[in-house]
């Protein structure tokens, strides 16, 4: 009994659900700041985030006649499932709440999920621009999606393990993976950026060219919702790169600082590029990330 | 209490969603002008949105046309409550120098509700700052009011 409540604990207050959610909106919160900061503006004040969410939470929520409802409003739910299943397995200061031999892989399984979110909302939503951002989207997924599973597979090749654990004991007792293997931590950075959605690979939620994407008919709840979506993405893939390329953290400071680092170096790739269209997009992240990260795949299945 | 969190998370995250009509592009340049670096209405909380879907204000600028006045009853239907209308220049609020033109169909507030008017042709940037602040504290009259 004690046991399920404290699993029930862990994943919905810490690590779980709401201390992730607190994290992350602080965290999206300092980017709006920082940009702001850096385009000689004053920007939001630090509650922004949580006044945003609870505004929309309090609003009407309108289904348009032409969605499939049920897969409209589930679209939100099914992405904040993903990645609550992926911040139990990440251990946040040293150790994490569920553990398996086959953590690796789960987790790039889960953290697919709001990508895939994304499409379904854009489908199902009934609208033009719900149709152009979720083809942006699904293309641009192609391209990310490989790098980014191939620059944390030459980890499990090094370790032969499938462990998140075991990745972070070994960085703890020999120096973060960044230094050893640059090249796929580089890979796995650039892929970052369009799994936040973020400039300059922006393009699925241009809201310049397709007013607001996938999201065009959504409102009150559901928009909430993928809100909080987007927050805990803040959180969470920084999170999942820390633990994989930057060596963790013995504590939870030391975490949530290098998370910070992350979000700061982010936020200024964000502020200094323009977008790339679809195509550019889609081809730098096929002729740059995805080589970067087989060469490192490479040296480490051939150095062993 | 929820009342109260309520009232404070509208008053703090007011979404905009700028509706150009048929005016002379002047005042959409003073509405853009404000989310600069200069005026900078973020730091209110102020985003501008694409659809009219994530908005609570409908900023409208220009007169209504014969072309836009069934699509703006539209836009206004396609809002989620609570919404609010700013009728931004003298445009929206009488017609200004378009008054006796072919294809002006009567001022805005006989075609949807507005909340707030801000007169000037164009008004300047502060205006429009000023114009927000007052529609926010009459949201909080409004709901003590319900
Ligand atoms: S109020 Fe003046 S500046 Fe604004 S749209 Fe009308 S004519 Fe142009």
């Amino acid at each position: 009994m004690i046991e399920i409540l404290e699993t029930l604990f862990g994943l919905f207050v810490c690590p779980g659900f709401i201390f992730s959610l607190i994290v992350g909106g602080l965290f999206y919160w300092f980017y709006r700041k920082l940009r702001a900061r850096m385009q000689a503006r004053i920007g939001p004040p630090w509650y922004q985030f949580f006044a945003d969410v609870m505004k929309l939470f309090s609003k009407d929520s309108i289904i348009p006649s032409r969605a499939r409802g049920y897969l409209f409003v589930l679209a939100p739910i099914f992405s904040i499932i993903g990645l609550l299943l992926v911040v139990v397995m990440l251990p946040i200061g040293a150790c994490s709440l569920m553990q398996s031999p086959e953590s690796l892989i789960m987790a790039m399984y889960f953290l697919a999920f709001p990508g895939l979110a994304l499409i379904i909302a854009g489908v199902s939503s009934g609208s033009p621009y719900g149709a152009i951002g979720a083809s942006r989207e699904a293309r641009m997924m192609v391209g990310y999606e490989l790098p980014y599973v191939i620059s944390a597979l030459t980890l499990a090749f090094h370790l032969k393990s499938l462990d998140i654990m075991s990745i972070v004991n070994y960085q703890f007792e020999n120096g973060a993976f960044l230094l050893k293997y640059p090249l796929a931590s580089i890979a796995s950075v650039i892929c970052l950026l369009p799994k936040i959605c973020r400039r300059p690979f922006d393009a699925p939620e241009a809201d310049t060219e397709i007013i607001g994407g996938p999201l065009t008919e959504y409102s009150g709840i559901p928009l909430g919702l993928f809100e909080l979506v987007n927050a805990l993405k803040w959180f969470i893939f920084p999170a999942f790169a820390v633990t994989l390329f930057f060596g963790g953290g013995t504590n939870i400071i030391e975490f949530l600082l290098k998370c910070l680092g992350l979000v700061i170096l982010i936020t200024i790739i964000d502020v200094i590029f323009p977008r790339f269209r679809i195509d550019q997009s889609f081809k730098f992240l096929l002729k740059i990330a995805l080589p970067l990260a087989i060469i490192d795949l490479l040296r480490s299945v051939i150095w062993i | 209490m929820l009342d109260t969190l309520r009232k404070f998370a509208r008053k703090k995250s007011p979404w905009i969603m700028h509706l150009p009509c048929g005016g002379c592009n002047g005042c959409d340049i003073e509405v853009v002008a404000a989310l600069t670096p200069k005026y900078d209405a973020e730091r209110f909380g102020v985003l501008q949105r694409g659809t009219p879907r994530h908005a609570d204000i409908l900023m409208v600028t220009g007169i209504v046309t014969a072309q836009v006045k069934d699509r703006l009853k539209r836009i206004y239907d396609l809002t989620p409550d609570p919404k609010y209308v700013f009728a931004f220049g003298s445009c929206a609020i009488d017609g200004d120098i378009f008054n006796e033109g072919y294809a002006f169909k009567g001022p805005l507030d006989q075609v949807i509700p507005v909340d707030i008017y801000v007169p000037g042709c164009p008004p300047r940037p502060e205006a429009l700052i000023d114009g927000l602040v007052k529609l926010l504290n009459k949201i909080d009259l409004k709901q003590s009011i319900e």
